[in-house]
């Protein structure tokens, strides 16, 4: 399909549906499977390469977690003490938790991008900071900070698993209350 | 005799990635890169890209969702909406570390053609852009929603889509 389409207006209670455009598949090569061209060998490469972007970054990253961890204790402070702005406390904690869930699984922390997931989830309830929210949401700081002290990565993190799996099911349970 | 290099059909197809996180544009542009795209530009500023969809056709959109103050969503929808966009029907890949069903139909119904869960990964990113290259959707326009179709029926439909009035 051209750039030059003409859009046709929807009329009310219509809605204009449009074929696939396959310019991209067209600028490619119609003959050409993209699993062909973008085959394990590619992959490979593309791993290897991703590999060692991340492995020079390593300690930079581990510096910004140790940081990101710490105003998470922070704020966790904050709400328990009750000062200071609570929704945005809480904000601030959402947007600590996507930072740190974003990277943790790029650098082997899976374990940690896990409690990150789950306290992202808890935030996000809004439900009110009574004293077993707050209790969860201390429990996931500190897992948080032995995590990043330690540089604890999934495979040794038994213990840790069956931990955040009583974890969901406090989270769960205050979901439905 | 030398290997053919497959990359070459890649080389004609241009790339905008949208991310305000420094080590995510650089693992999205070496493995674009790295797959044969021959031209991938990156931009942390979101408010460049705002400027430069307007101006310029691109083969797909990788965008993040929020930079800053930014909603990467809100700007897909606006893409979609706008009649001149020349990238209106474009393949566009948001990133984000936001997963919850809720966060996903969000950026389905902006009019997002895939979606992908951060942290990045190779191999992700394949399967998406052969499935943006491979399997175009339809594309809706309508009075709520203007976007891909966000059914993902493989078989082609056909009759076109009929309205109650003319039940």
């Amino acid at each position: 399909m051209s750039d030059d389409t003409h859009f046709p207006m929807p009329q009310k209670d219509k809605a204009v549906v449009l074929p696939p455009d396959h310019s991209l598949k067209e600028q490619v090569g119609t003959l050409v499977p993209m699993s062909y061209i973008l085959d394990e060998d590619v992959v490979k490469d593309a791993e290897n390469s991703a590999q060692s972007i991340l492995e020079a970054e390593r300690e930079n990253y581990l510096f910004h977690a140790a940081e990101e961890v710490g105003v998470l204790g922070a704020l966790y402070h904050q709400l328990h003490a009750g000062q200071g702005d609570k929704a945005q406390h809480l904000k601030d904690m959402e947007m600590m938790c996507l930072l740190l869930k974003s990277r943790a699984g790029l650098f082997g922390f899976d374990l940690a991008e896990k409690f990150a997931t789950s306290l992202y989830s808890l935030v996000r309830m809004q439900v009110d900071l009574d004293e077993t929210v707050l209790l969860l949401l201390e429990s996931h700081v500190r897992c948080l900070e032995i995590i990043f002290d330690h540089q604890v990565t999934n495979s040794e993190t038994k213990v840790a698993e069956n931990l955040l799996h009583e974890f969901e099911l406090i989270s769960e349970k205050i979901r439905r209350l | 005799m030398s290997e053919f290099d497959k990359t070459q059909y890649l080389k004609g197809i241009h790339v905008l990635v949208v991310d305000d996180d420094a080590l995510t544009v650089k693992l999205i542009h070496e493995t674009l890169s790295i797959f044969g795209f021959g031209s991938v530009t990156c931009i942390s500023d979101p408010q460049e890209a705002v400027d430069l969809v307007e101006e310029k056709r691109f083969g797909f959109i990788i965008t993040d969702w929020r930079m800053g103050e930014f909603d990467g969503g809100e700007w897909v929808r606006q893409i979609r909406a706008n009649r001149n966009s020349p990238n209106r029907l474009v393949p566009i890949i948001l990133i984000t570390g936001r997963g919850t069903l809720q966060e996903v139909k969000m950026a389905r119904d902006a009019g997002v053609t895939e979606f992908i869960l951060k942290p990045f990964s190779v191999k992700v990113l394949r399967e998406k852009i052969i499935e943006i290259v491979e399997h175009p959707r339809n594309f809706i326009i309508s009075r709520n929603y203007t976007g891909p179709d966000r059914r993902r029926k493989k078989q082609d439909v056909e009759h076109e889509r009929r309205s109650k009035d003319d039940v």
